[in-house]
């Protein structure tokens, strides 16, 4: 479903992305990991046509990003790792706006499900923005699920969110993901992608530093049988400090 | 038009104008916006009054005519400036990553401008319209007119989302020269075209006159004959004219084939830094983040112990802010061209003088290297072994530094051009430091006590907030002026005591005055509660 073809992205001569490759089937969830500046952002926004590479190809469910945005752009969703909401618009405005975007046929009882899957019936004539932060990443999350995208990217997905939105978050990522999704995670909380991502792959200086299941990375970065993913990420990232 | 953006648009419209009307029922947004319509209204009067009176000259171009083709050369060079369109933050997080063409976006941004631009226009015809033949085709003129200068804006700063990082950082600095050239000439040159009658005013009205600058500047050109137009007939050839200049320009911006995408979400994440500080009543940082400096020392004189460090790190910021202190300077430099002009028609240089003291509370923006920079480090500051009153000191020491430059460039500056008084020039240094304290105390004691939130809790700038607090730092600088005012009443008019033992004895009051009111600021920034939003 999501596929990138050696993606290389540069920014005033520093190269933020550096050949990249990795594919994400539907159904499957795939882990991306790295220190600051490691090159996910990028990555998330080079797949969603804001950016525009400087080398490799992308395709969305086979469209070519780059050649045809619009088209690829209906099959995805993107979350921002700090959603912002319109501030003239309240809840229930936001999920009609992105209906009359996506082209939902009979929307009406998916704002119900939304609503109330992220927790937002009692806020829906509210104004997005005077919403809590964790509140406006469920808004965010509930408007880029509300089309059933066929490739969600998701930019830290659980910030703000209390442990009770974490599970639910968890959850839902899971069921999109079983619906056929294919769902791209980055995140800096190694321990939800290690529970919740099938793929892994780890991102040092915008280079792949490794790439598979968690069985699979451990095996490339030498660590022991039952390294978590701290540990392998660790091993991995230090390793690449060590050579630059 | 896309359903969605059109919903968007409508939806948002409806939503800033019941927010508005249910805001009234705040006293703070209520007083506000009725501040606002008293000067609106007073403006309208007093612009009523002089109908008939001060009417544009009919010889060469319209001075309406100089000021919009001086609004389209910096429509221009502003969108080159920008690199990019800019975008709200949740233009980039709903529209961006969606599934809409790039000329929608275009269309929906310059439909969500078209109407600040509308008003724009509404508010320059209170001053123009009374001077026009034909207030209304003149409007009609004047609105056009913006809107292709939008276009302008937007068609340059589409066509700059084209040039590489690279070379655009190259170019920056150049352009920006150029544009502060260009706009101090074309200020003056409008300002010279509004003066009428003979001299300057008369040549640059003949140069837009001719032929060259007529095509050039073609929609100016249309809409000065509009605001001349004795008749329908006489309008109908320019309005049709800025009529197609419209549509073309409409044509051209959704026609480009740029993707502006990655130059947008920059210049919009750059906007809404400038705007979030702007509306928080802080001064705008200058220099891009990542951008590097050298490190400097902190020089080893007592001067700069303590206290002193503060006033060390500020001047470091203003150093380092250079453009923006320079702005300053040029803003000086147009309101001595106005003064110059008032002193030479009046005969009377007693502008100056007040014009000067005052200088500070209108350049706020620029000399604000003090508690509304540090807003962000507020309890740091608060951790330092310094008392408050020196806290309080150093902040507002920068501030008054730099506002003493803008005194002097405007004393100097006015003194170039018209004959003064010995005694004009020793305002900066005798006359003006103790008012310009009290200008910079009350204006931090106006923010540590007001510090104005960057949006109301329903997400809306406050901008009626904004209002309230100028105007209340106004209100307590006039009080801090009287003291001062009433001893130099009473030693001159009641006790007849010489002109130099009451202009002594004043500014030693209004120095006392600004040491109670430093002192003021020192125990409230000791109180301030640095877990309130700034």
């Amino acid at each position: 479903m999501i596929s990138v073809e050696n993606l290389t992205k540069r920014f005033d001569g520093l190269t933020a992305v550096s050949e990249l490759s990795f594919r994400v089937h539907p159904g499957e969830i795939l882990g991306l990991v790295g220190p600051n500046g490691a090159g996910k952002t990028t990555t998330l926004r080079s797949i969603t046509g804001i950016l525009k590479p400087d080398g490799g190809r992308i395709l969305v469910g086979d469209i070519d990003v780059a050649a045809r945005p619009v088209d690829a752009k209906r099959l995805l969703a993107y979350v921002p790792d700090t959603p912002h909401s319109f501030d003239l618009l309240t809840v229930f405005e936001h999920l009609r706006f992105t209906a009359l975007a996506y082209q939902v046929e009979n929307p009406e009882p998916l704002y119900e499900y939304w609503l109330r899957a992220m927790e937002l019936e009692e806020k829906r004539d509210q104004l997005a923005t005077t919403l809590s932060r964790g509140m406006q990443q469920k808004l965010a999350i509930a408007c880029a699920f509300l089309h059933d995208p066929r490739a969600i990217l998701l930019d830290e997905p659980l910030t703000g969110l209390d442990p009770r939105g974490i599970r639910g978050m968890r959850a839902s990522i899971r069921e999109r993901a079983d619906a056929g999704a294919a769902v791209v995670v980055s995140s800096h909380q190694l321990e939800l992608v290690e529970r919740l991502c099938d793929r892994v792959l780890i991102l040092g200086r915008g280079r792949e530093l490794a790439q598979g299941t968690l069985g699979e990375i451990r095996a490339a970065s030498r660590t022991p049988e039952h390294a978590t993913l701290e540990e392998v990420f660790f091993a991995l990232t230090e390793t690449e400090q060590d050579r630059t | 038009m896309n359903r969605a953006v059109l919903f968007l648009l409508w939806t948002q419209k409806k939503n800033s104008v019941r927010e508005f009307v249910l805001g009234l029922r705040h006293p703070k947004r209520f007083i506000g916006a009725l501040f606002w319509a008293a000067i609106v209204a007073g403006l309208v009067l007093s612009q009523m009054l002089v109908r008939g009176e001060g009417r544009f000259e009919r010889s060469g171009a319209s001075p309406l005519t100089v000021l919009l083709s001086f609004l389209l050369v910096a429509a221009l060079f502003g969108g080159l400036m920008q690199r990019g369109m800019t975008f709200r933050a949740a233009d980039l997080d709903f529209l961006f990553p969606g599934p809409f063409e790039r000329r929608t976006l275009v269309l929906y941004r310059l439909l969500s401008l078209y109407p600040i631009s509308l008003l724009s226009t509404l508010f320059l015809m209170i001053f123009l319209g009374p001077r026009l033949e034909s207030p209304w085709w003149g409007l009609a003129g004047l609105a056009i007119c913006q809107l292709i200068a939008l276009h302008l804006q937007t068609i340059s700063s589409i066509l700059a989302a084209s040039i590489s990082e690279k070379t655009f950082g190259r170019l920056r600095t150049r352009v920006q020269f150029v544009l502060l050239i260009m706009v101090g000439g074309g200020l003056f040159a409008t300002i010279m075209a509004f003066g009428g009658g003979g001299g300057m005013g008369a040549d640059v009205r003949a140069l837009f006159a001719t032929r060259t600058f007529a095509i050039l500047f073609y929609p100016a050109t249309a809409a000065g004959a509009l605001g001349q137009a004795a008749g329908f007939a006489d309008a109908i050839g320019p309005l049709f004219g800025l009529g197609a200049a419209f549509l073309v320009t409409l044509w051209i911006v959704l026609g480009l084939q740029v993707n502006f995408f990655e130059a947008s979400l920059e210049s919009s994440q750059q906007f809404a830094r400038v705007m979030s500080r702007v509306r928080s009543g802080v001064p705008i940082r200058s220099r891009h983040s990542g951008e590097r400096v050298r490190s400097l020392r902190l020089p080893a004189l007592p001067v700069f112990r303590g206290g002193g460090a503060i006033f060390w790190k500020n001047l470091l910021n203003a150093l380092r802010s250079l453009r923006v202190v320079f702005f300053g300077l040029i803003m000086t430099a147009v309101l001595t061209s106005v003064l110059v002009g008032v002193i030479g028609e009046l005969g009377s240089h007693k502008q100056l003088w007040i014009f000067g003291a005052f200088l500070p509370f209108m350049l706020q923006q620029h000399v604000a290297f003090d508690f509304r920079r540090d807003i962000d480090c507020l309890a740091e500051l608060k951790l330092l072994p310094v008392s408050g009153f020196s806290v309080a000191a150093a902040e507002v020491a920068v501030p008054a530094l730099i506002a003493f430059c803008y005194q002097t460039f405007l004393v100097l500056g006015a003194g170039c051009f018209v004959k003064l008084p010995a005694l004009v020039y020793a305002a900066p240094i005798v006359f003006y430091p103790p008012v310009t304290l009290a200008i910079c105390t009350v204006t931090n004691i106006g923010f540590l006590l007001y510090p104005v939130k960057a949006v109301t809790a329903s997400g809306r700038p406050n901008a009626s907030g904004a209002t309230l607090s100028a105007l209340i730092n106004m209100l307590v600088l006039v009080a801090c002026l009287v003291p001062a005012t009433a001893v130099a009443l009473l030693l001159h008019a009641v006790l007849e005591q010489p002109l130099w033992t009451t202009i002594g004895a004043a500014i030693a009051t209004q120095y006392l005055v600004d040491l109670a009111m430093l002192s003021v600021l020192g125990r409230l920034f000791a109180g301030f509660d640095v877990a309130r939003e700034g």
